[in-house]
């Protein structure tokens, strides 16, 4: 046999991940020890722009590899699709998927020609999904009932939102959030995001481009980094007992959202000038690190107490 | 204050011994519980030979972590270290690549592992069919004329 197929199949399959399913396919030609491997690969990622001629064609090629996969477990799918897309085809991919246990999901829909796609309502109760990255245009009608629990990282990057209370909704149906990251265009209508996952103790949080109003109430977390902007509004924060360290960075309500803060151990702050004579009244208690930015030195003493 | 830097020899299947920090050596899970349950000053790496071991070592050692003055933990900075990649694989034959794969898995060195396969999925990506990929990569096909005539018409829908 030849150098590389006498490589375990493992590390043969670690490669085929890497790759493109269109590439991955390809190696079912090249001798028979390969034969059969490219079923195996537990990544399916899926760009119709890497596919020439008849649309219908990658929509075939899409069926028939999804539905050859024979991986143990079925790691993440990545679909990448334009307008030609049917929302038909999209949605049984993706129950596809969901049936065989998917742990990570990322799909951008580009542009799409009968408005945004809406994910099956299968996708809301996974029991095994970990990450979903869900990038322009999908539309988020997010049902009453949501399951995520091992649900760790959500990104929503230009999505639609079907009401105000969408977001809150899908955010209430995973307990175990860790990572969210929320990002709008500046046509998108404001937004609330209450984040209310009382049993998570890390959130990454950060919210670009936003405009409406947030919440946190999030009394268990340990471990916070938000990113805020300008446009966004803080409605409430509960406070943050067992905080030990957080790194924040945002331009409004520093004062109000510092107070939840007092906890920390360890803080890292970006804040504009006029928001740390802000903090002369705040007392943190049991802080032993401090890094704050973009401030001049002698500003670092209006923080009274340490 | 600083300790004298401990040093351990490793000595390949063919007898060439390499003598690197002991930091160099925990880059590698294996080696770590190598040298931690048996405190010798020499180990031999019966399943990887001094050309590849050379490699390995040189890796680890641009890799290796520094710990600094008052406990943060660096090595050299990202975009250095990729460059410092990109070069180390780029002067690669993909024989050496393959052998690599097989003793970062041995080794257990994961970051060596991932730039490696890496490496062999970039050239797949790049060829155009499979006859390319089986060139480029050295795979001897073991199918009869007839034989793949009939895998490809089989799979007649994978192509574009």
């Amino acid at each position: 046999m030849d150098k590389i197929s006498d490589l375990p199949d493992d590390l043969l399959l670690q490669i085929l991940s890497l790759n493109p399913s269109k590439d991955v396919t390809a190696t079912s030609f090249l001798s028979k020890t390969w034969s059969s491997l490219w079923t195996l690969v537990p990544v399916l990622g899926y760009d119709d722009r890497n596919h020439n001629g008849d649309y219908k064609l990658f929509t075939q090629f899409v069926y028939k590899s999804l539905l050859s996969n024979n991986a143990p477990v079925l790691q993440h799918l990545h679909l990448n699709l334009g307008p030609d897309c049917s929302s038909v085809d999209i949605g049984q991919w993706i129950n596809h998927a969901v049936s065989r246990h998917l742990h990570e999901l990322q799909i951008d829909i580009r542009s799409s020609n009968n408005g945004p796609f809406t994910l099956p309502s299968s996708l809301y109760t996974s029991a095994t999904l970990q990450r979903l990255t869900l990038i322009n245009c999908v539309f988020l009608d997010v049902p009453v009932h949501v399951h995520l629990p091992f649900l760790k990282t959500l990104s929503l990057k230009f999505v639609t939102y079907a009401n105000k209370t969408s977001l809150p909704t899908f955010l209430t149906g995973c307990p175990n959030l860790e990572d969210l990251f929320v990002e709008h265009r500046f046509e998108n209508s404001p937004m609330d995001v209450n984040v209310l996952v009382p049993s998570s103790q890390r959130l990454h949080m950060s919210i670009s481009n936003y405009v409406g109003k947030y919440m946190l109430k999030y009394s268990s977390l340990k471990c916070l980094k938000f990113v805020g902007m300008a446009s966004s509004k803080l409605l409430q924060i509960e406070n943050m007992p067992e905080l030990i360290k957080a790194n924040v960075t945002f331009c409004e309500d520093t004062h109000k959202f510092l107070k939840a803060l007092t906890s920390v151990r360890r803080l890292e702050l970006r804040i504009t000038l006029p928001e740390v004579v802000d903090l002369s009244s705040m007392i943190f208690h049991q802080l032993v690190h401090l890094i704050l930015h973009k401030i001049a030195q002698e500003e670092w003493w209006s923080l009274s107490a340490m | 204050m600083e300790n004298e830097k401990k040093m351990i020899t490793l000595k390949s299947s063919d007898d060439v011994t390499f003598e690197v920090e002991e930091a160099v050596v925990l880059e590698s899970q294996f080696l770590s519980h190598l040298v931690q349950d048996c405190p010798a000053p020499e180990h031999k790496i019966k399943e990887v030979t001094g050309k590849i071991l050379s490699k390995v070592v040189e890796y680890c050692e641009k890799h290796v972590v520094v710990v600094v003055d008052g406990g943060d933990s660096s090595s050299s900075s990202g975009d250095d270290l990729k460059k410092w990649d990109d070069k180390f694989i780029k002067e690669m034959d993909l024989s050496t690549v393959y052998d690599l794969i097989a003793a970062a898995n041995y080794l257990n060195i994961q970051a060596l592992l991932d730039l490696m396969c890496q490496r062999v999925a970039d050239v797949i990506t790049a060829c155009k069919d499979h006859k390319e990929i089986r060139e480029t990569l050295g795979i001897v096909s073991d199918y009869t004329a007839e034989e793949e005539a009939e895998v490809l018409k089989e799979n007649e829908w994978a192509f574009d």
